[in-house]
């Protein structure tokens, strides 16, 4: 007889049975095939899940990677993204080409008017109704309705690119509307302005195809449209033209608008400036961006070459400025502070000032007091905040910590989130 | 080989515990039903050794089938179907003794009976110290209680405990020791 648990179980383990019955067996195994279907339910609709989940996700990377603005003449404006200006209702202008180069002329509730004195810029502008916003390369204006575009400055043409929206150019013999994706090549500069030149009645005043197509040169900072334009947009197209006949112009539709014609300028044109006469004056020489000419024009003219006017008086600095001579602009635009305060380029012609002082001379001090006059002269202007970043600057530049300290807390109780936030502390000791 | 005939036709034939296994086939022609008709009865011998419990066999063997059905193409060796079937049977049958004690330690499991864990065929002596053993088991861990099942319930070997047990032929030895000191001082208290 067995004599431990364990030794006894050996015998009575034998009867450790189930009750498994065939019918049982067909019951469990009805049941697993039932288990089957319902397990590969569940793969099928996680398969299907999972299908789904992967073209969502596909669709939102595609999305993401192709969308509006990828046409090559928009990423050629990109290429180059260097800030140039702010404005405060959110438009800026960024360089487009690395010698781009743009300064303020007039901002005013009414007017945003902006000078591209070098090179190519994109010109991103915020609509608004109430105030023009006015680009103004050598002779030719760009008036905006609230748009993208390009303008860039080449060396017998003046050239614009509309992203987006509509703009209005304007040059010395017309002015045309440009809308998405066209482009419009206007010839400009020393070649254009001493060729001979069609009258602009003759030039603008008919239907007709223009004498001379600017075909947009290959390779441009704004792209290379003219070889999509369809046949007609190029007809009567002359080599040298530009050198040879009037600023006619023919808008060259971008790669998006390739099916479009070539378009014609307007004949309900206005002509809002005057054309050039033989011999340049300084200002047309200063308005052509020849600067070193302009200043020896002007000093050869002697004083009364400068009119005592706000628009004659900042010319004429900028012309001592961009003409090598910064030390000659500090007297038209302290003229513009002083005697002109109540002008609304008053404040321009001070933060003009405190950069001339600040960067092009080296008297920093004198530099602060001309930001601070820029700032109080038009505390809410577009050109406020900037001039208070640089008068931190200004002063931390001529060894004043506490001013600029004090500078730097005050500009950033009124800009907390300002662009120049970083630069700012960093000047001021805050940080 | 005992037939017994019923309806429906697809499930009639249950091998008995005792009749050996017929020829092992190659395991890729075997389908579910084949494999069900051929095995189930073991893997529901095996399941209610391991358990002690009559209504956790059909869950298990179902649950046994089922896993079967995704890795039957994995099994090479003919020979091997039916321990395979076993190590899969002990792998769920284990999963069940740990739910089961998780449920008991949360008081959510039914006191245990093993009132039919004998067949018929029992005496009271037998069927009274089946059901003792089986309380006793109850309380050891589950692995050293799925070892001592095999080897003295289920009557494997230890090299057959160990490899049904996934463990080394030294810790399974080590396993049924430890059942069974445990066993015997229970018995030896009462």
């Amino acid at each position: 007889m067995a004599s431990t648990p364990t030794e006894r179980m050996s015998s009575a383990a034998r009867h450790v049975a189930p009750d498994w019955s065939p019918e049982r067996a067909r019951v469990v195994q009805e049941r697993l095939g039932r288990a089957i279907v319902r397990r590969k339910r569940r793969q099928v609709v996680m398969t299907a899940a999972s299908a789904l989940v992967f073209i969502v996700v596909a669709l939102l990377v595609w999305s993401r990677g192709v969308g509006p603005n990828r046409s090559p003449a928009a990423l050629a404006g990109h290429a180059v993204t260097q800030p140039l200006l702010h404005f405060e209702d959110g438009s800026t202008v960024t360089a487009a080409s690395g010698d781009a180069r743009a300064e303020p002329i007039e901002v005013t509730p009414e007017l945003a008017s902006t000078r591209l004195t070098a090179g190519a810029a994109r010109f991103s502008v915020t609509p608004n109704p109430t105030r023009q916003f006015r680009v103004i390369a050598r002779d030719v204006t760009v008036t905006v309705l609230g748009t993208i575009f390009t303008v860039a400055i080449e060396p017998n043409h003046v050239r614009v690119h509309v992203e987006r929206g509509r703009v209005r150019v304007a040059w010395p013999a017309g002015e045309h509307v440009l809308t998405v994706g066209e482009e419009l090549a206007v010839p400009s500069g020393a070649d254009a302005l001493t060729a001979p030149l069609a009258p602009a009645h003759d030039a603008l005043g008919n239907a007709a195809p223009p004498e001379g197509v600017v075909p947009a040169a290959p390779g441009s900072a704004i792209g290379s449209a003219a070889h999509e334009a369809p046949p007609e947009a190029v007809a009567g197209a002359t080599p040298g033209s530009a050198s040879s006949a009037a600023p006619d112009v023919v808008a060259l539709p971008a790669e998006r608008h390739g099916a479009e014609t070539a378009m014609v300028p307007s004949s309900h044109h206005a002509v809002d400036h005057a054309a050039p006469s033989p011999a340049p004056s300084w200002r047309v020489l200063a308005e052509d961006g020849d600067y070193t000419a302009a200043y020896a024009e002007m000093s050869h003219a002697g004083p009364s070459a400068v009119e005592d006017e706000p628009g004659d008086l900042l010319l004429a600095a900028d012309v001592a400025r961009l003409g090598g001579h910064p030390e000659t602009a500090v007297a038209p635009l302290y003229k513009v502070i002083t005697a002109h305060a109540g002008d609304s380029r008053a404040p321009l012609a001070a933060f003009t000032l405190g950069r001339t002082l600040l960067d092009q001379l080296g008297r920093p001090r004198e530099a602060a007091q001309a930001f601070a006059t820029a700032r109080r002269s038009d505390p809410r202007g577009a050109l406020a905040q900037d001039a208070l970043a640089r008068e931190v600057e200004s002063w931390s530049r001529a060894g004043e910590a506490t001013l600029a300290h004090d500078r730097a807390v005050e500009y950033t109780a009124r800009y907390p989130k300002g662009r120049r936030l970083a630069a700012v502390k960093r000047l001021g000791g805050l940080e | 080989m005992r037939v017994m005939a019923r309806e429906p036709p697809a499930l009639h034939v249950v091998a008995p515990l005792d009749t050996p296994a017929p020829e092992s086939p190659d395991p890729r022609s075997l389908d579910l039903d084949t494999l069900f008709r051929r095995y189930s009865s073991y893997v529901a011998a095996v399941a209610h050794r391991l358990l002690g419990r009559d209504d956790e066999v059909d869950d298990t063997v179902q649950e046994v089938f089922l896993a079967a059905v995704r890795g039957l193409r994995s099994v090479r060796d003919p020979q091997a179907v039916k321990s395979w079937l076993a190590c899969i049977a002990v792998r769920v049958a284990r999963r069940k003794l740990r739910k089961r004690r998780m449920r008991s330690f949360f008081g959510l499991d039914d006191p245990a009976t093993y009132g039919k864990v004998t067949d018929p065929g029992a005496s009271p002596e037998q069927r009274a110290l089946l059901e003792r053993v089986y309380r006793v088991l109850d309380e050891m861990p589950t692995n050293d209680r799925v070892a001592w099942a095999l080897r003295y319930v289920e009557g494997e070997p230890l090299e057959s405990v160990a490899s049904l047990s996934g463990c080394s032929l030294a810790t399974a030895k080590r396993r049924i020791r430890a059942a069974s000191r445990t066993i015997e001082e229970a018995f030896s208290d009462g």
